[in-house]
């Protein structure tokens, strides 16, 4: 379980906080997605988090144990996934293993858990290598490896879908739902928000380094505002009668023969009368789809009220 | 692994710390061999040596002419000119070394014949002053002669003497012992049987021998005497027309045993130097490539998510790069101190090889730590790398040079203690100085300036101060990098 309580971060005295006022949880057995623009301190929370960064103020604890205060417990069980690992290039991938393996006081047999993580990362066949001959998936690869390492209760992923071939992203994912089945906490940032949208249990919108919006499972479903996915069949005669009959219910444009109509003028109740009037207007329906809106339109449309 | 393991091992193997260890150890040996083989090596004269002796059939008087070299092997081409009744005969050296001239002379109990020789060297010709020689007409043939002062070839430390034997001519070979007696300090003969030589002379003959000199032996006065084969002492002439059963030959070795303030003088101008150049450079990129390039990368942060504080890493990584200047700095001076024990016969005190020890210790972390220092300032990779280069060619390659342009500038007198502090002030400044400071400490001399005798103490080059200096060094510049890592980053 990870508590983030009032994290403020400058870089600087004078510079405007990259995280402001902050306050966060993610709870065991739950992924929590991190969105926002560039800049937004999505990275800095996150190496907050992983004992890289200290706060300016508020506090950080992972499974109770402060990340500043008792750094050295608090790592134990955090795993960070950055977005462009940095590792010793001259060194193989078995030699650092081992070197951050000594780190921990593991109980089960490390050079087996290593070698077992390198597998299933797909590296096995790439052992004798340097970390320098290593492509950027690759890197990624064995940054998720070594992150694991100690089998942390807690897992961030910093932008670790950037640079992966479709069967690393797939990968990914499937560990990801593996992690939370574990009952790990996971923090996701992405900028893939289809991804969040998918394996978040909630998701949490920062700008300016604020929270400003909390999505639950359950808003994700409903997000914003309805939405009308319509295709009409007909002559000219029937776009015109079409025109005249949306522009009543909202605003409408015309997408390759799809027509999405937002802003409704009538309550989500009231949708079936839209249906209604197309119908009884002598108008040939064939797709009339309300949904919300997507995390990635409604991200937009959020950050562009704030902005 | 542990990390402090790996960390080492990292350090320890990384190409740049094997390549400057093998070249601060080899640069060493080798300075310490050059200086240690020069300081112990004899000047041999090159120029060749007359050796007389003679033999008289009836009236005629042959006068023997050995041209040899100052290991006594024969040299050719060299001219001999005898002086008898204002008359001059010559001859010359041949292959053999005998340049011999026959001429008659008349009856007198002792004829005095002048000699002189002349040779070529660098293309001029050189002619000897005329010495005299004198021929005893009682006896027929000047018989055995001893000629001291001859170099060991294999040793030029030690002497030997050659033989020379004239006999009459047509005589049979006899057969002597060569017997050399030592005395030492009491007086008291030694041992002898180890010292007698059989040889069967003919004719003309030439021995050379080299009584084993060691270092009990080394101190003693020798002589030597020759009997027959019937045990009774055969007569040495002396070329000045009288026989002796015996000839001094004095000390058999020219060796001067080296004293410790030579000895430390040679370390701090030969090694020495290279040690204060090398050090620094292993220091300052070794703290580049293990702390201050993952550091400005982001490689840091790889370790840095580990279960570890920032002060317990930069002080592993700071520990195990120390130990690569502790080893380089102990393996080049232990090695140094076996070329000298092996040429000059004298280690270094256990007191002044750990000083060594300690100066380039001090140097090197002390350049190790301002690194890690600037590592903690500057942002980025290119940046530090520059730092680095200039803190190593300012602080340390033309740290020499820096106080000398100051004095100039301030327009002080060279002979002046101003002078000396402006300097000893500088020493202080840069660890680069510090090997200057130890060396004014123990023998007196500022070197990196001419060796100006001083007297340490006056200066305030005290063993505390400097002890103080050194730990400050070390410590300061290493404590505000700890204190940038755990609170700044």
């Amino acid at each position: 379980m990870i508590e983030i309580e009032n994290v403020t971060k400058k870089y600087s005295g004078n510079s405007s906080p990259a995280v402001d006022e902050l306050n966060l949880k993610i709870n065991d057995g739950e992924v929590l997605g991190l969105v926002g623009l560039n800049g937004a301190g999505k990275t800095t929370t996150i190496r907050m988090i992983a004992g890289i960064l200290p706060p300016t103020s508020g506090r950080i604890r992972v499974d109770g144990l402060d990340v500043v205060k008792e750094k050295v417990k608090a790592s134990y069980n955090v795993g960070w996934i950055p977005e462009l690992p940095n590792f010793e290039l001259n060194a193989k991938p078995l030699t650092l293993m081992k070197y951050f393996g000594g780190f921990y006081d593991s109980k089960e047999d490390m050079n087996k858990r290593i070698l077992d993580l390198l597998n299933s990362v797909g590296l096995s066949n790439d052992l004798n290598k340097k970390l320098r001959d290593y492509s950027q998936g690759m890197k990624k690869r064995f940054a998720i490896a070594e992150s694991l390492i100690n089998d942390p209760k807690n897992v961030l992923f910093d932008e670790t879908l950037n640079g992966l071939d479709p069967e690393g992203v797939k990968f990914v994912r499937n560990l990801i739902i593996d992690l939370k089945r574990q009952g790990k906490a996971i923090m996701l940032s992405s900028h893939i928000l289809s991804e969040i949208e998918n394996l978040a249990d909630r998701v949490a919108i920062i700008h300016h380094g604020k929270l400003i919006k909390m999505l639950s499972r359950s808003d994700l479903k409903n997000l914003g505002k309805t939405i009308i996915h319509i295709e009409i069949t007909g002559n000219d005669s029937s776009d015109e009668i079409m025109k005249e009959t949306l522009s009543q219910f909202g605003t409408f444009e015309k997408n390759d023969g799809e027509i999405i109509l937002r802003d409704l003028t009538v309550p989500d109740n009231d949708i079936p009368s839209i249906l209604r009037q197309l119908v009884t207007k002598g108008l040939t329906v064939r797709k009339f789809e309300p949904v919300g809106e997507s995390l990635e339109e409604y991200f937009f449309r959020l950050i562009g009220e704030k902005q | 692994m542990k990390p402090i393991v790996y960390e080492i091992r990292r350090t320890l193997t990384s190409k740049f710390v094997i390549i400057m260890m093998i070249a601060i150890v080899g640069l060493s040996a080798l300075l310490a061999y050059e200086s240690a083989s020069t300081s112990s090596s004899v000047n041999v004269p090159s120029e060749p040596i007359l050796s007389y002796g003679y033999f008289i059939n009836g009236n005629n008087l042959t006068m023997v002419g050995y041209a040899h070299d100052s290991y006594g092997n024969p040299v050719s081409g060299v001219s001999v000119y005898y002086q008898y009744n204002g008359t001059e005969y010559s001859a010359v050296s041949s292959s053999n070394g005998f340049a011999n001239s026959t001429f008659t002379i008349g009856k007198s109990p002792q004829i005095s014949i002048e000699t002189h020789y002349s040779y070529k060297q660098f293309g001029n010709r050189i002619v000897t002053s005329p010495t005299q020689y004198i021929v005893n007409e009682s006896s027929h043939y000047s018989g055995l002669e001893i000629i001291s002062g001859i170099f060991n070839p294999s040793n030029t430390s030690n002497l030997g003497f050659m033989v020379m034997y004239i006999g009459q001519n047509g005589s049979p070979s006899p057969q002597v012992s060569i017997i050399v007696k030592a005395v030492n300090s009491s007086s008291q003969i030694s041992d002898t049987s180890n010292y007698t030589y059989y040889y069967n002379l003919s004719f003309i003959s030439i021995a050379k021998i080299y009584p084993q000199i060691n270092s009990n032996n080394r101190n003693m006065s020798f002589f030597v005497s020759a009997e027959g084969t019937n045990g009774k002492p055969m007569m040495i002439y002396t070329g000045t027309g009288k026989f002796t059963p015996l000839i001094d030959l004095f000390k058999l070795s020219i060796y001067t045993p080296i004293t410790e303030s030579r000895l430390q003088s040679l370390v701090f101008s030969g090694a020495a130097s290279i040690l204060g150049l090398f050090i620094p450079i292993l220091a300052i990129f070794v703290a580049y490539l293990t702390y201050g390039k993952d550091r400005t990368s982001g490689v840091l942060e790889s370790v840095l998510k580990r279960p570890v504080t920032r002060g317990e890493l930069i002080t592993t990584r700071f520990l195990s790069n120390s130990l690569a200047i502790l080893i380089a700095g102990s393996f080049a001076m232990i090695v140094t101190d076996i070329i000298y024990d092996r040429y000059l016969h004298m280690y270094f005190t256990p007191e002044f090889l750990l000083d060594l020890i300690w100066t380039y210790l001090v140097e090197g972390i002390a350049f190790l730590a301002l690194i890690y220092l600037i590592s903690h300032v500057v942002k980025s990779q290119g940046a530090l790398l520059g730092a680095a280069i200039a803190v190593f060619v300012v602080m340390d390659l033309f740290w020499g040079v820096i106080p000398i342009a100051v004095i100039s500038a301030l327009g002080i007198s060279p002979a002046s203690s101003s002078y000396i502090t402006v300097n000893i002030l500088f020493d202080y400044i840069s660890p680069a100085g510090y090997s200057n400071l130890i060396q004014a400490l123990i023998t007196g001399q500022l070197g990196s300036f001419g060796g100006i005798s001083i007297n340490p103490s006056t200066y305030g080059i005290t063993n505390i101060a400097l002890a103080f200096a050194g730990c400050l060094w070390m410590l300061i510049p290493f404590t505000l990098a700890y204190l940038l890592a755990k609170y700044r980053d």
